[in-house]
């Protein structure tokens, strides 16, 4: 596997230098960008003039990684040429949220699983359930194959993201890759390092991924006095704390990141499912746990591979850079301590990752984790 | 450029004089790192404001459970105590003199140390010492000494933790005084109970003796010469005598089983010889029913065995006496087969089936308890104690095995019991070994001919008679006229005689007038019957009175000349015997 890897930047415009290395050899050309740029199709035509052979594969986020850089308002490219792999790409439109289940069941079986080996999908970060999305790829998905993959962001704005299909940013359709070949190995892992603090609570009142009342109480005027000054910055402000919530036991507990807020009927939209009767607690966390989380991903990761990785696609949550603010690609740097120098990392900060919980697993949905995807070709 | 954080500002003018001296890439490394600053500032204010409300919350959440505790103690009756391992004791639930409850000291007053064998304090010490050890709850019950109110508690030991213990404490003085007089209560209940069971069987046995004398003195009287009138009254006494001797035996076997005084016998028999001689009676009293009864025996059960061949035959005596009883056309079968056997004991089954009214459902569960029939109708209808089905229980359970009923209504009954006998030890010598399945018939009473006087002028009347009672292999003399039947009875001995009314001659009523006549001479009875096409209710009387036993409606009917047979049959083998 050959890889090569630009960024672009207003101020400094490309680095290392100019795009266009593989050129031709190029299958996959890995694009993430802030709204802005990818809105505006910023260098789209020039990049499918240097990698004609190549699929264009991305989308908008909160934040782009480029090696152990962590940039806001950048492309950060990457051309992946494979020596005994291929990639094929396919998109479902996505226009409401009540058909995540059905999508992500549809594109898992859109591509053909004669030798499918790995699946990495791109989703938009709003508009969407990103649990019955990720529940319905674990159902359409040929036994033996897993997928890890994303949300698209917006920077901490929460207002419009998209994810390129056919050359243009579309902000409601998924998109995925299927990687063929049985040379190409691929590790995954995820990892969190938050802690839940105070009491529990009981989830009242919710519908699917809207929460509305704990104990009784609106939720949202819970969140605003933990808040402080700082609920002003809503939603994003609120990824500061995250829930973590029982599922059935407690064995079973599942962090969620909050979407959007509605002053209207004083709701706040989740990620992925809050069931009534659950019990949830606010989480905390602060950098060290955070890099010690990355880590814990990184190690899952590399670990399911004989060598280092060619390659590592990291998605990492939007909530732990507003955490982490400068001290940001510490979390990138301990990722890089265990993949070593060869591996090329790329990837962005996200609105919820996608990742299997244990090598061979079932893909699940993940909120304020990192996850990191890594490739070896051998 | 923004507004410095306000510590860095002051740092930087008070160090190095102001901020406007620096070239731009210090002005931007110094942006940085005031927005360093201001994110410490805001990562400490949202933890402390963080710590703050959820200090807030817990301790509303601990004063709620508070409140939810003391809610608990006020509607708790008992005291709660929970004991350190170091020995300190804290009151959860109780005022400030309940910990006095506890019999933690000795007389002198010093805290007791644990021993099993030692003072109250000792063993309550122990106690506590076990239920930590064994981790399990312990029961301990006491008095206080020198306690007025004289009051009796019990401790409920409950491990909790790794080393302490959590005791409830409850005053069981009142539950303990009323669970004494309950006691007191049952015991005098039951003896009174086994008081008036002897009394009841020695009563029985009291009455029994005199019973037999009445009994036996009547089968002497009428033995003797007697008026029809006479002789009606005496058997009247003896049916009735004998009916009230089989209530007494039913209650002195009930009174013996209630008190525990029924001992089986355990003795060889063979069971299909039993079972015949068992049957044998009740075959004569469900002929003269009108129904027939059959015995069938599975082959592979085992004929010689050990136990209470009385017993057994009285519950089978009862099911079957009760089927004849309630059963008014068709027949009844005794079943028996084997459910297990080994080398020393066999579980038999015995099934009574019968074609009789049935029992409704709701009737069949209290069957066997005691005074109880299926309609309380059916005691004035057919009498009876209403004990012998408890009786056929208790004797099945003293066997070692159960009863039970099917039945439907309209279309019979039928009692299942299983009991448990011992293999009898030995060669199997039966003479009915081989035969498992019998009818009735193996009884003697099919060889009995009886001779039978028929006064009919009719002669399809005659032919149509004589063929119906030849069948059954009785002797048939006819005598066309009365004048015949007066002669005919002069010279032979008859069984029976059926007279029709009408006949020439003499007729009917006074070919019975003159045969009754002589009899005052010799003290004979021969039993006339009436051949009467007016069955009827009321005539009876007439024929009565007109000397004659009883009537047989025209056309006859052979289930009821089957019946009225069969008492002669059974007379003429009672005589036999």
């Amino acid at each position: 596997m050959k890889v090569a890897q630009y960024q672009w930047s207003e101020s400094l415009g490309w680095k290392p230098g100019p795009p266009g290395r593989l050129g031709e050899s190029a299958q996959l050309v890995l694009l993430f960008g802030s709204t802005k740029l990818i809105k505006a199709r910023t260098h789209v035509e020039e990049i499918r003039r240097l990698y004609p052979k190549a699929l264009l594969f991305g989308c908008t986020t909160a934040g782009e990684i480029y090696g152990v850089e962590v940039a806001d308002s950048s492309l950060s490219m990457t051309a992946v040429s494979f020596e005994h792999s291929s990639v094929r790409e396919t998109h479902i439109p996505l226009t409401d949220a009540g058909m995540s289940h059905a999508v992500g069941r549809d594109i898992a079986r859109s591509l053909d699983a004669q030798g499918l080996n790995h699946v990495f999908l791109l989703s938009p970060g709003l508009g969407v359930n990103g649990s019955e999305l990720v529940r319905g790829v674990a159902e359409g998905l040929p036994a033996g194959v897993t997928a890890s993959g994303g949300l698209a962001g917006d920077a901490d704005r929460f207002q419009e993201s998209y994810v390129l299909c056919e050359n243009a940013p579309t902000p409601n359709a998924v998109s995925a890759i299927g990687f063929y070949g049985d040379r190409l190995h691929v590790g995954y892992g995820s990892g969190t390092g938050w802690n839940p603090f105070g009491t529990d609570r009981i989830i009242t009142k919710s519908k699917g991924n809207v929460l509305y009342e704990f104990d009784g109480r609106s939720a949202l005027t819970l969140y605003k006095q933990y808040l402080g000054e700082h609920a002003r910055g809503l939603p994003a402000t609120a990824l500061l704390f995250p829930l973590s919530v029982g599922l059935g036991n407690d064995a079973q507990r599942v962090i969620r990141t909050i979407l959007s807020v509605s002053e209207a009927d004083r709701s706040m939209t989740f990620a992925g499912d809050i069931p009534e009767g659950c019990s949830a607690r606010l989480m905390h966390s602060n950098v060290d746990h955070l890099v010690d989380g990355a880590h814990a991903a990184a190690i899952a990761s590399v670990g399911m591979m004989e060598d280092s990785p060619d390659l590592a696609i990291l998605v990492s949550c939007v909530g732990r850079k507003l955490v982490m603010k400068q001290r940001t690609e510490e979390e990138v740097e301990v990722v890089r301590e265990v993949t070593g120098e060869k591996a090329v990392l790329t990837g962005f900060y996200s609105y919820g990752e996608v990742a299997p919980f244990v090598g061979g697993g079932l893909p699940e949905f993940h909120n304020q984790s990192m996850t990191v995807t890594a490739f070896l070709e051998k | 450029m923004k507004e410095l954080q306000k510590l860095l500002e002051r740092q930087i003018k008070r160090h190095l004089g102001g901020i406007s001296n620096f070239p731009e890439p210090w002005q931007s490394f110094l942006a940085a790192v005031s927005e360093a600053y201001s994110g410490f500032d805001t990562d400490r204010e949202m933890l402390e404001r963080s710590l703050a409300l959820s200090s807030d919350e817990l301790r509303q959440a601990n004063s709620e459970l508070d409140s939810e505790l003391e809610g608990v103690r006020q509607a708790f009756p008992d005291f709660l105590f929970r004991i350190y391992a170091n020995g300190k004791v804290r009151t959860l639930v109780g005022d400030a003199q309940a910990v006095q409850l506890l019999p933690l000291h000795d007389e002198e007053g010093r805290r007791a140390k644990p021993n099993a064998e030692g003072t109250l304090a000792g063993r309550f010490a122990q106690a506590i010492l076990d239920a930590v050890r064994n981790g399990r709850k312990m029961d301990f019950e006491y008095f206080l000494s020198g306690d007025p109110l004289e009051r009796q508690f019990e401790a409920r030991i409950l491990p909790f933790g790794r080393d302490d213990t959590i005791v409830i404490v409850r005053d069981i003085t009142q539950a303990k005084r009323i669970q004494l007089e309950l006691q007191k209560a049952k015991e005098a209940a039951e003896s009174s109970s086994r008081a008036k069971g002897e009394f009841l069987a020695n009563m029985s046995h009291e009455i029994r003796t005199p019973m037999n004398g009445i009994i036996g003195m009547t089968g002497l009287a009428l033995d003797t010469n007697l008026t029809a009138e006479q002789r009606d009254f005496l058997e009247t006494v003896q049916t009735s005598a004998t009916s009230l001797l089989s209530l007494l035996n039913d209650i002195l076997d009930f009174s013996k089983i209630e008190a525990g005084k029924l001992d089986l016998d355990s003795v060889a028999f063979i069971l299909r010889d039993t079972l015949a001689e068992i049957i044998k009676p009740l075959a004569w009293r469900a002929r003269s029913n009108g129904i027939s009864i059959e015995c069938c025996v599975a082959p592979d059960t085992p004929d010689l065995l050990e136990g209470d061949p009385t017993r057994l035959g009285q519950v089978i005596v009862n099911l079957v006496g009760n089927a004849i009883k309630f059963t008014h056309r068709g027949g009844i079968s005794l079943g028996v087969k084997v459910l297990q056997q080994d080398a020393t004991h066999a579980r038999l089954q015995f099934s009574v089936s019968d074609t009789g009214l049935g029992i409704p459902q709701d009737r069949l569960a209290p069957i066997f308890s005691a005074f109880t029939q299926a309609d309380s109708s059916s005691t004035r209808k057919y009498g009876g104690t209403g004990l012998g089905l408890t009786i056929s229980q208790r004797l099945v359970h003293l066997m070692g095995g159960d009863i039970w009923v099917e039945s439907e209504v309209g279309k019979g009954s039928t009692f299942h019991f299983t009991v448990v006998m011992k293999q009898g030890r030995g060669a199997i010598d039966s003479t009915s070994a081989g035969a498992p399945c019998k009818e009735s018939s193996v009884l003697d009473e099919q060889s009995i001919q009886l001779r039978i006087l028929l006064a009919e002028g009719n002669p399809v009347n005659q032919r149509l008679a004589s063929r119906l009672l030849e069948k059954r292999g009785h002797r048939v003399r006819i005598a066309a006229n009365g004048r015949e039947a007066l002669e005919a009875t002069e010279k032979g001995d008859y069984d029976l005689a059926l007279m029709d009314l009408p006949l020439p001659e003499l007729d009917g009523f006074e070919a019975t007038a003159a045969i009754r006549d002589r009899e005052k001479h010799n003290g004979a009875h021969l039993p006339i019957f009436a051949l009467t096409p007016h069955a009827m209710m009321g005539d009876r009387e007439k024929y009565l009175a007109a000397g004659m036993d009883g009537f047989l409606a025209v056309p006859i009917s052979p289930l009821e000349l089957d019946a009225l047979l069969a008492v002669f049959v059974a007379r003429r083998m009672a005589s036999a015997l």
